[in-house]
């Protein structure tokens, strides 16, 4: 039973932690409200001075445009297309690449990890003309598998590979140890013992991977050139005009684009909270 | 490991088919032309155009292509390293010369020159001229468009004074400013200005033109705004936002980029197609007149005006049929709706005509647009270099100076250190 | 594994399958390829392909349409002289100097406040990852608009509240830089919010227990458990911070580019938020000049090569692996 002083502690400890944690979120809020608002308005209206947070006339008219007459249902599902591959592929190759520079020895692994490293450092646009004529020679411009998007994301994955490598040098070498004295092959030490364990970084690795895909826009641009094979990114881009920008759909453009995350974040969320079960130490 | 090694063979297959699959067709005996430019919004338009040339010319067929304005150039350059830009694309007129020295746009002059001269605005085909204004035509253009004076009507019939006229100079401009800057709340700050000047090239090179200077010499090796006529307007538009106080300052006009529809200044000085924007987003009256002369003009009028164009490939395998869509889009074929509000078809008749005049909208003399076309001077060039100098340097020096950061003369002299440097790698 | 065969039978089978697949040999030299091999394939074609040929172009002059044209050692002897590089490279050094602490710290902050089980507190997670998930466009004009000094919310509730005139933000040379640093900690706080989140997760329970029951507070334990424990997933976050703020382009393209149809300058105002990649951006696509463009990334790699390659050696200091 706790004293009445502990109880009132307790009671003001968590209210605090709550204040805080809404005024962080209102932050957030706020601007996402104003997008809202935006994307509800009429044209031109956003140079309203001073600006208005309700608007005076609901245009969800700006919605049912941006999806049909502005082609945004199509996008989206070529971009959850190469979402989805971007992110399950990357699974397997960063993992198991991460394994193998976090645990195990050879010739030349801290060479290659450097690399991996270092070629994080190059900035985009100075890369993206070699690429696209890789691309190009390959035949994968306007692909329909949409390779030139995903498959460099599958193979270079160097964010993941870091990632999992720091995830996996902190596991215990004792779980290690013990894989071994059950007979199983490297193979499955990775696959039995460590991949279960990072299933938090895994997951973490996944949106983080559908996440940059889905707002990738320099190579869909490129790599990319019939309409129908376009993604949400481009779509969002061809609001932005020579003379003028089209505020209120690309505020609701953005809007909808945002909403497949945010679903996405809500399922994976539940592996964010796995944690790791030592019950293999404990026996 | 065997659910491994199912994904494993799994992806290998894919990434046969992929190789497999990766090769395009070709369809012989037609010619494909691709298109490419930068307003995705209308594709489906320009995609209704070309379905109307291929009835004309049904061996030809177009693709058309929009990519973001903010992207376009990224992509036209990575086309050209891989030998392969579209047959024909938007151009730009301050990257003409520059795109002509790399060797990527075919020379049109031959074409050109076979057409019937007084069906088009040809006073604005010297801006397309390159390496230099004495050059071969190496872009075509549909619609062009002029730096015209704005001002808001409301503004002036609330301070009692009389619109501005068609000839007018400096001072009578400064005079008008000053008495339209106004601090309403008294707050101690202006609440409403008179005029508007920024590091922009429609607020700066026009006023420069007016003073009877230029900005670049005609060799195209000097930056001229550090001296004589050009220091002198620049010193002028300089003093409107620091002596005079009759301008807000880059600061304060940050972000919203058509301060004028906020009807909180009197005058400013704009590209024409504002006039589309104005209609739509400003709640009060505006009219337009030619801008005010400096000094140093000797009483001549230079309109700074420049064309929206076409440019066709260098590396064409259909340069004639490339021709053929790009005369067709720039002629009587073309919708007015491309070109309504502040840009003017390059097409005679279709800009003459009464569609284009909208005499029930404002501004009530549109046609000083038109009259104002005819005075682009041969002098008005786009010299190479423009993004850097013009759009970088200039404007990021000039605003330095609006903003208190740096001296006057100081800055000018840096600003024309850095131009010449720019200039000198042509 | 399947069903265990007996004894002594068990054995030669466990000694069988180590010399087939287990053996030593063939785990410690041929596996670990196996294992990378997709990667490196990646990293050769993808990747280190480029790396080459953008760093051959920094030694030329290039034009796409025609190829380039070697100059040795200009393109670098020119940045090295020309005080507006200068002043681009000082632009980038401090965005990461201003963004790295304010950046991790607050992201460190929010992983803890959420990782519990609050009611609630889920919803909260899925707030704070919004900015990471949105279109860099469209809120980096959200925020451009509310930091308007004239109009926008920010400066309206700061002359509201605080009775003062709100700063010039994005609009004065002084303050734009810290205003874009202070947007992308708002985008960004969300992203390593979850990568310390996982991080986090990964403390054993166990460990805290035995603390609390040798009476530790919770302070103690944060500061003695949890953050040495933490200490690669924040070694990781450090890296890729620093990295990505290097490296920043969208974000300041958006804010500072003028609008459509200006023609005024990128990373103003007057150049105070010109960084890194937007010169290089506008050196290989708006002037023509590549090759100058290659060769400010290289100067870029280097100063971030040489960062990181310090923070490798140092990680032994506070780095705890297991």
């Amino acid at each position: 039973m706790m004293s009445t002083r502990k109880k009132v502690k307790f009671v003001l400890g968590r209210s605090l932690h709550y204040l805080i944690l809404t005024a962080i979120a209102l932050t957030i809020v706020v601007p996402f409200a104003w997008m809202l608002s935006t994307s509800l308005k009429g044209r031109g209206v956003l140079q309203e001075i001073p600006p208005r947070l309700i608007p005076e006339k609901f245009y969800w008219s700006n919605y049912k445009d941006v999806l049909l007459k502005y082609h945004f249902l199509r996008y989206s599902l070529n971009s959850i297309y190469v979402a989805l591959m971007t992110g399950i592929g990357q699974l397997f190759t960063c993992s198991l690449a991460g394994f193998a520079f976090a645990r195990l020895k050879f010739w030349g692994r801290d060479v290659f990890f450097a690399l991996l490293i270092a070629t994080m450092m190059i900035p985009l646009q100075v890369m993206i003309i070699p690429e696209f004529l890789i691309m190009m020679g390959l035949g994968w411009i306007d692909h329909p598998l949409f390779l030139a998007l995903i498959v460099p994301s599958w193979l270079a994955g160097s964010f993941g590979t870091f990632m999992l490598r720091q995830f996996f040098m902190t596991v215990p070498a004792d779980l290690e140890d013990a894989g071994r004295i059950d007979g199983c092959t490297i193979f499955g030490i990775y696959w039995r013992i460590f991949l279960p364990l990072s299933l938090p970084s895994l997951a973490t690795l996944f949106i983080f991977g559908v996440m940059s895909s889905w707002n990738d826009l320099l190579r869909p641009i490129l790599y990319l050139s019939s309409q129908k094979r376009m993604t949400l990114t481009i779509g969002l881009a061809a609001f932005t005009r020579q003379y003028d920008v089209n505020e209120n759909l690309k505020m609701a453009g953005s809007l909808f684009t945002l909403l497949p995350l945010v679903v996405l974040y809500g399922f994976a969320q539940k592996y964010f909270v796995q944690g790791i079960t030592l019950s293999g130490l404990k026996a | 490991m065997k659910r491994f090694s199912i994904c494993l063979c799994l992806l290998l297959l894919i990434l046969g088919f992929a190789f497999a699959t990766g090769q395009q067709e070709k369809v012989a005996g037609k010619v494909e032309l691709r298109y490419m430019m930068w307003d995705p919004q209308i594709v489906e338009k320009e995609q209704a155009l070309a379905q109307k040339f291929h009835e004309l010319n049904p061996n030809i067929s177009i693709t058309v292509e929009g990519i973001a304005y903010a992207q376009f150039w990224e992509k036209i350059q990575a086309m050209a390293a891989a030998k392969n830009l579209p047959d024909v694309f938007w151009m730009a007129v301050d990257r003409v010369k520059d795109n002509q020295r790399m060797g990527a746009l075919l020379d049109l002059q031959p074409y050109v020159d076979k057409l019937d001269k007084s069906n088009y605005f040809d006073s604005v085909f010297n801006v397309l001229r390159a390496p230099d204004a004495n050059g071969d035509m190496y872009a075509f253009p549909y619609a062009w468009v002029v730096c015209t004076f704005f001002y808001n009507m409301r503004l002036f019939d609330e301070a009692g004074l009389p619109y501005p006229p068609e000839k007018w100079t400096w001072d009578d401009m400064r005079n008008m400013a000053i008495k339209l800057t106004k601090d309403i709340d008294g707050d101690g700050n202006a609440d409403q200005w008179g005029y508007w000047v920024k590091g922009r090239y429609t607020h700066t090179w026009s006023h420069v033109y007016n003073n009877g200077a230029q900005m670049v010499s005609d060799d195209f090796k000097r930056c001229l705004l550090n001296e004589g006529k050009g220091k002198e307007a620049m010193k002028f538009l300089a003093d409107l936002v620091i002596k005079d106080k009759v301008s807000p300052t880059p600061a304060q006009t940050k972000g919203v980029s058509t301060f004028f529809t906020t009807g909180k200044i009197a005058m400013c000085t704009e590209g024409s197609w504002r006039i589309d924007t104005y209609r739509k987003s400003l709640a009060d009256p505006f009219g337009i007149t030619y801008l005010p002369l400096g000094p140093g003009s000797g009483g001549k009028y230079v309109s700074f005006g420049w064309p929206d164009s076409y440019a066709i490939s260098a590396n064409t395998k259909y340069p004639d049929e490339s021709w053929a869509w790009t005369e067709y889009m720039s002629g009587p074929g073309r919708p007015l709706d491309s070109v309504l509000g502040g840009k003017v078809s390059i097409w005679k008749k279709s800009a003459l005509s009464e569609a284009w005049a909208e005499k029930n909208m404002l501004p009530k003399n549109k046609d000083l647009v038109l009259k104002a076309g005819e005075l682009i001077g041969k002098n008005v060039t786009f010299a190479p270099g423009w993004p850097e100098w013009s759009d970088q340097v200039a404007a990021s020096d000039f605003d330095k100076i609006l903003l208190g950061e740096g001296d006057f003369n100081k800055v000018m002299a840096e600003m024309a250190e850095k131009i010449d440097k720019i200039l000198s790698r042509y | 594994m399947a069903s265990v065969p007996s004894g002594t039978e068990a054995v030669s089978k466990i000694v069988a399958m180590k010399n087939l697949f287990g053996s030593t040999r063939f785990e410690k030299h041929i596996a670990p390829y196996i294992f990378i091999l997709p990667m490196l394939l990646g990293l050769f074609v993808f990747r280190l392909g480029p790396v080459v040929w953008s760093f051959l172009l920094s030694f030329q002059k290039y034009n796409p349409f025609q190829g380039g044209v070697w100059i040795g050692l200009e393109n670098y002897k020119e940045l090295l002289e020309d005080k507006d590089f200068h002043q681009v490279f000082f632009n980038t050094l401090k965005f990461t100097l201003m963004y790295l602490p304010l950046g991790v710290i607050s992201s460190l902050i929010l992983a803890v406040l959420v990782n519990n089980k609050l009611r609630g507190i889920v919803i909260f997670r899925a707030i704070y990852f919004l900015p990471v998930i949105s279109a860099v466009a469209a809120v980096g004009t959200i925020w451009a608009w509310l930091l308007n000094p004239l109009f926008g919310l920010v400066n309206y509730l700061i002359k509201a509240v605080f009775g003062i005139i709100g700063p010039e933000w994005l609009g004065s040379p002084k303050t734009a830089l810290f205003t874009l640093v202070l947007v992308n900690v708002w985008l960004t706080m969300g992203y390593t919010m979850v990568i310390f989140l996982a991080g986090l997760q990964g403390v054993p329970q166990e460990l805290l227990d035995a603390a609390w029951v040798d009476g530790a507070g919770k302070v103690k334990r944060f500061f003695r458990i949890v953050l040495p424990l933490l200490s690669p997933t924040t070694f990781f976050v450090i890296i890729i911070s620093i990295i990505r703020s290097f490296q920043i382009f969208d974000l300041v393209y958006i804010m500072t580019a003028p609008a459509a149809g200006e023609g005024g300058a990128v990373g103003g105002p007057a150049n105070s938020t010109n960084v890194l990649v937007i010169s290089i951006f506008l050196n290989a696509f708006s002037f023509n000049r590549m090759g100058f463009g290659a060769a400010q990334a290289y100067v870029l790699f280097l100063m971030v090569a040489f960062i990181t390659f310090i923070q490798f050696r140092f990680q032994k200091r506070w780095v705890h692996y297991q």
